[in-house]
């Protein structure tokens, strides 16, 4: 069907064009949140500050006087009649969710646990006011190590356990055998510590109750959150109105609210006027993680290096409230935890835990343990064996003439070229031999440089159940112009770029004549938005099998003013032409005037207007992959990591726009690096946040980041663009490259760890616990 | 994070700064670049009943040359590093700004804000321990001049009295026997250190070192300078001088501190690398 | 608590204004001027969001009280392209080169970036002064070539001058 795909002349998709969307970004008219203009009245919370604590009392009597402030609600206020069961996380898988309500009532759960809502004239008296409310305690031992949860104190009584969700392998006594009888077995032990998301653009939202009740906020998919509030407030959908502008990035922290943001819709349907709630940093900061596992993989090999087995003993640390439902992540876990290998059995166990620690939320590529842990097992393993790590992923490396694939899983890999990723990638490095030369001549000189290689493959573009589809309407107006509406969204994504990419192409119209609309219940319906790698793969679906169908009813009036038949017509540079030299033409304006002001000249079969409606639902899973290298230097005096060479081949499909793809890698690719190298999220052992400002939690600055070589595989999928998903792979592969090249660094102190961050505290202190230990860099 | 209330003022005579000084009492603080006192203003972890901003006063933000540097307490961070002067005198002066924070806040950062905050891992106050500043303190009740040694009392705090406004600073000039260098290691460009020195040595005719001066930042709680080791190294031949021991003495006679950046361990370790590198290299301009 | 009466020029427009002292510059510039391209991204002066020009040198507006401004010369993303929508020359290099995803961290770059092509500085003063701006999107590829081009740009000039 290949050939079918692209009948339209290919003028802007798979090329880099210009973003549409950066006129106004870059000249302060983008309008986030805190930019709409729209009165309302400002909103700040009061906030547990214990990790773990009954409330005794709230008295709110100094803060409701305070001149300026117009209310103070509490979980009371708010929750009448019923403080316990509000479905806090989106629920849509059968979630084991404790008892919640929009505020802390009888018990906070977290630092930083919503207790009250304060309205006032502006943030600054409603802070005044929040300071003022008094909340008395009585402070309980805090869950705050998830390795110890299961033992410890029930974080949500009426649950009675603190395990969220466990699960074995089906098969586990046999893997157990396997380990057992296997000559060969590397256990290796990852533990990654908690990360904030820290989109540039914190939470918000604006409410304005009434008849309809109209939220903007910055959110991914305002459809999508409609339904949820929909649920939670038990009001019909066509009663709410959900709209997002410009998203300052959410990378999965905004795909789901959390309960203080419908504290703030509860509190404007309690107040009666519009209310405004912008998150601070400090806020956000602390208001819900990602990444903090624990896995312990193994590796059962034959004496001869085949794998007999892997399997993944992964422990997460769900939070108080987690809004990723524990499930869903530890689901993917196990789908992928096999990867891009022959490996004959796979399995993970998985116990997910509730901890008095801020909500687990989703983090672009939320199930990238999979990816650190099995990247970072098989490097021990090559050690164990004594082969270069790459050989080794070569020689096991599934690749395209082997699909379809059947995992241990299940799953089924089709279109996926990890084996030819990794080959391209070791081209552009120069191949493995002049790497070791250089690397070896570095030590020479007390330079510890390293390689690190991660592969991995991703199932992108989910699409079951209320997942399956995207939609698009496509109109073109009276004068010629194209208006495109979707259920996607963009906190980045380029997408009113790419979108009209394939609408020109499939138009043969300008760049300019397309526009872009989404964000907005009123304009469309159904649809996810910004999730799991979708949008050029299942919206892209959507317009371009909705622009198809708006081609035919140009062709069609085209054909009538032209006296010709519609299979003899192309469309190119805003004309219908008839095929071959001299033929007729018309404008695509002409037929478009002709199409609603002059349909009485039309034919009855010939319906007035040029619009279409698609919905679009691919198969259920769309896999995409990719091969990086990092190449690293550990100053063995300081401990610190500098990134010197990153090398990303992925396959992702035909590209849309490849300047966008490579954005979107190079992106996820610094939230890896960071996230191995700075980002620590970390709590004392009673629960208080340690890196609650920007001074303590550690973004890459741009000296941080290396100029990344990208090369790309373009294995077409069987969607109507031929698109893979790419938003989240850079995230999800990097980590391990960068784990793999600081141990391959440290070669000679035999250091090799994946108890992250790899901050230099942690290197200098293995470094000198291995010399101490008589380890000793090789003399030359 | 919106800063609790406060009156303000923002006098344009120093007079008038230590007149409001005197009659605000402890509960008044002095805005200068506010590049720290700002943000803890937003976290209301500073609660000022009233800030005296120093922004306009005149006179009080020269760098002028008269014998020593005197740097005037509102020079902006931005400013000295363009000097000519400071780049010719004292070129350690420019180097130690150059790791302070980024051009966006050292444009409006001031000198004498990052002394008087006298935040454990910042440059300055090291800087000016290892250079013996002087620091011109002005009240109502008169001008004093305070030495860096008894400046720096502790962590985020010294010496000035709540009525007292920090003026100017005096930094002795770099002389042709005497050598000086600041370096630390931070995670990222522009934080503050994990762990830095400052270091001066004067080397006699005789290739002995005849005076030597190490102040530490980030490793401890507050500025610090390695004294017994200082000393030891007077009289030391300079020639065949072990840099890793005197890195090693030096930091062991500081108590390193731990915090979410890094261990005390770490701050000790890689300190007695970075000061026996910085003596290495240092010693290299003295070799023949 | 006091109210200031404080007057500046905004983008080159006179502007007065009553504030309060605890203000800070970047809440007056959104919610009073309505130069809401000023982004409040952290409010503790490190991310960068909000820098602005102030007497032609680039600050956090998050770091400035609001009576601090009085008197200044303030210039906010705004002000840089022409009055019809041409883009300034750090603009169009930073569209060029993909230097943008979300965007919110854009006003602040390009202000620090208009500082540097005024001073005309050279590669690596740019890629210094961008380290003062924090960006979650990019991995900053496209500011490093940005960097590349405005010190290009400023190197071919120095050669024409000499």
């Amino acid at each position: 069907m290949a050939e079918a795909r692209f009948t339209a002349p290919q003028r802007f998709v798979g090329e880099p064009v210009l973003r549409k969307e950066d006129q106004r970004l870059l000249t302060g008219q983008g309008r986030y949140i805190d930019d709409l203009d729209i009165t309302t009245l400002h909103v700040a919370f009061v906030r547990s500050t214990v990790a773990a604590g009954r409330i005794v009392s709230i008295d709110a009597t100094e803060a409701r006087a305070l001149p300026g402030v117009h209310a103070v609600y509490t979980a009371e206020d708010l929750c009448p009649g019923d403080m316990t069961r509000v479905p806090y996380s989106c629920g849509f898988m059968d979630s084991l969710e404790p008892e919640a309500s929009f505020l802390a009532h009888d018990e906070v759960r977290y630092v930083g646990d919503p207790i009250a809502v304060v309205i006032a004239d502006d943030r600054y008296i409603a802070e005044d006011g929040a300071e003022l409310v008094e909340v008395d305690y009585d402070p309980i031992d805090a869950v705050v190590d998830h390795l110890e949860a299961e033992r410890q104190r029930i974080v949500h009584p009426d649950l009675g356990t603190n395990v969220a969700y466990s699960a074995e392998p089906a098969d586990m006594g046999e893997l157990e055998e396997i380990f057992a009888a296997a000559p060969i077995v590397v256990e290796h032990i990852i533990d990654q510590q908690r990360h904030s998301i820290s989109p540039m653009e914190t939470r918000g939202m604006i409410v304005v109750p009434g008849q309809e009740l109209t939220i903007h906020a910055s959110i991914q998919n305002p459809q999508f959150l409609r339904a949820y509030i929909a649920k939670v407030f038990e009001i019909p959908e066509t009663s709410i109105r959900v709209a997002c502008g410009d998203v300052g990035g959410a990378f999965g922290m905004k795909f789901f609210l959390h309960r203080d943001e419908l504290a703030v819709i509860a509190a404007a349907r309690r107040f009666g006027r519009a209310i405004r709630w912008i998150e601070d940093r400090v806020e956000n900061l602390s208001a819900s993680h990602a990444r903090r596992e624990w896995g312990r993989a193994r590796m059962a090999l034959s004496a001869e290096g085949d794998i007999l087995a892997t399997h993944l003993d992964y422990r997460a640390d769900c939070g108080a409230y987690p809004l990723l439902p524990p499930e869903s992540n530890a689901m993917n876990v196990t789908l992928m935890f096999q990867g891009p290998y022959r490996i004959a059995r796979s399995g993970v166990s998985a116990c997910m835990t509730f901890t008095n620690t801020p909500p687990l939320v989703a983090y672009r590529g939320p199930w990238m343990f999979e990816t650190l842990a099995r990247e970072s097992l098989i490097d021990a393993a090559a050690e164990r064996l004594g082969v270069d790590p790459v050989a080794f992923r070569r020689r096991h490396v599934i690749g395209l003439a082997e699909q379809p694939f059947s995992y241990a899983s299940g799953a089924v890999l089709t279109g996926v070229t990890p084996a030819e990723a990794l080959d391209k990638a070791l081209e552009k490095l120069g191949g493995i031999d002049a790497f070791r030369e250089m690397q070896a001549r570095a030590r020479m000189d007390g330079r510890y440089i390293g390689l690190g290689t991660s592969v991995y493959v991703e199932p992108t573009s989910f699409a079951f159940v209320d997942f399956a589809t995207e939609a698009a309407d496509i109109r073109i107006d009276p004068t010629g112009r194209v208006e495109v509406t979707v259920t996607l969204s963009s906190q980045g994504h380029s997408i009113e770029t790419t979108m009209a990419q394939i609408v020109a192409d499939e138009l043969g119209v300008e760049l300019d004549n397309v526009v872009i609309r989404f964000g907005d219940t009123a304009l469309i319906g159904w649809g996810i938005g910004a999730s799991g790698s979708r949008q050029a793969v299942i919206g892209g679906g959507a317009v371009k099998r909705a622009a198809e169908t708006v081609r035919g009813q140009v062709f069609e009036i085209a054909a009538h003013l032209l006296q010709t038949q519609p299979e003899m017509l192309s469309l190119r540079g805003g004309m219908i032409e008839t095929r071959g030299d001299g033929g007729a033409s018309v404008s695509l304006a002409e037929v478009a005037r002709t199409a609603y002001f002059g349909t009485e000249s039309l034919p009855e079969h010939i319906n007035p207007g040029l619009q279409a409606h698609n919905r679009y639902r691919p198969a259920p899973i769309t896999f995409s992959n990719a091969a990086h290298f990092c190449v690293c230097e550990v100053d063995i005096d300081t401990g610190l990591t500098r990134i010197l060479r990153w090398i990303g081949v992925e396959d992702c499909g035909v590209m849309l726009n490849p300047a966008v793809v490579e954005g979107q890698i190079a992106g996820g690719v610094a939230q890896g690096i960071s996230g191995v190298l700075f980002e620590n999220a970390v709590y004392d052992e009673y629960g208080n946040p340690q890196a609650g400002t920007y001074k303590d939690y550690l973004l890459p600055l741009i000296t941080d980041m290396p100029e990344i070589e990208f090369g790309h595989l373009c294995t077409p999928s069987d969607t109507p663009t031929g698109a893979r998903g790419v938003g989240e792979g850079g995230a999800i592969v990097a980590p391990a490259a960068v784990v793999n090249a600081v141990a391959d660094a440290l070669t000679p102190f035999a250091v090799r760890s994946a108890i992250l961050p790899l901050s230099p505290d942690r290197l200098l202190e293995l470094i000198s616990a291995a010399s101490s230990a008589g380890v000793q860099p090789p003399q030359h | 994070m919106k800063p609790p209330p406060f009156d303000y003022a923002a006098p344009s005579e120093l007079d008038e700064v230590v007149e409001l000084l005197a009659e605000q009492g402890e509960d008044a603080r002095l805005l200068a670049g506010g590049q720290s006192l700002v943000p803890m203003l937003a976290l209301r972890l500073a609660r000022p009943s009233f800030l005296i901003d120093l922004n306009r006063v005149s006179g009080v933000s020269g760098i002028a040359l008269d014998g020593n540097l005197r740097i005037g307490a509102m020079a902006r961070q931005a400013a000295i590093l363009a000097d000519p002067v400071v780049a010719r005198e004292l070129p350690v002066l420019a180097e130690a700004i150059r790791h302070i924070g980024h051009l966006q806040t050292r444009n409006r950062g001031t000198f004498g804000g990052s002394l008087c905050l006298s935040d454990p891992a910042a440059e300055l106050p090291a800087l000016a321990l290892m250079l013996d500043a002087e620091f011109e303190l002005r009240s109502r009740r008169g001008v004093r001049t305070v030495s860096a040694a008894d400046f720096f009392t502790g962590p985020y705090s010294t010496a000035i009295e709540f009525d007292e406004v920090l003026v100017a600073a005096n930094l002795p000039c770099v002389t042709p026997d005497t050598t000086m260098a600041i370096r630390e290691i931070s995670r990222r460009h522009g934080d503050f250190a994990l762990v830095g020195a400052a270091v001066r040595l004067r080397v006699g005719a005789d290739r002995r070192i005849a005076d030597a001066r190490l102040s530490w930042f980030g490793i401890a709680h507050q500025p610090i300078r390695s004294v017994v080791t200082e000393a030891a190294l007077i009289g030391q031949a300079v020639d065949g001088l072990d840099c890793a021991d005197v890195g090693a003495a030096a930091v062991a006679e500081i108590e390193a501190r731990d915090d979410v950046h890094a261990t005390a361990g770490y701050r000790s370790r890689a300190g007695a690398r970075l000061v026996a590198a910085m003596f290495r290299d240092t010693l290299e301009g003295f070799v023949e | 608590m006091s109210s200031h009466p404080i007057s500046f020029t905004l983008n080159g427009a006179a502007t007065a204004l009553e504030v309060e002292p605890r203000w800070t510059l970047l809440d007056v510039l959104r919610r009073q001027c309505g130069t809401t391209g000023v982004h409040a991204g952290c409010e503790h002066g490190v991310c960068g969001a909000c820098t602005i020009i102030v007497d032609d040198v680039a600050v956090r507006a998050c770091l400035m009280l609001a009576p601090q401004a009085d008197g200044c010369e303030i210039r906010t993303v705004e002000s840089v392209a022409e009055p019809d929508g041409t883009l300034h020359r750090v603009q169009r290099a930073m569209r060029e080169e993909f230097s943008l995803q979300c965007g919110f961290c854009t006003p602040g770059v390009v202000m620090t970036l208009v500082q540097m092509d005024e001073a005309g500085a050279d590669e690596d003063a740019v890629v210094e002064a961008l380290t003062g701006h924090l960006c979650r999107c990019t991995g900053y590829q496209g500011m490093k070539r940005v960097a590349r081009r405005l010190g290009q740009a400023t190197g071919a000039e120095d050669r024409q001058d000499g």
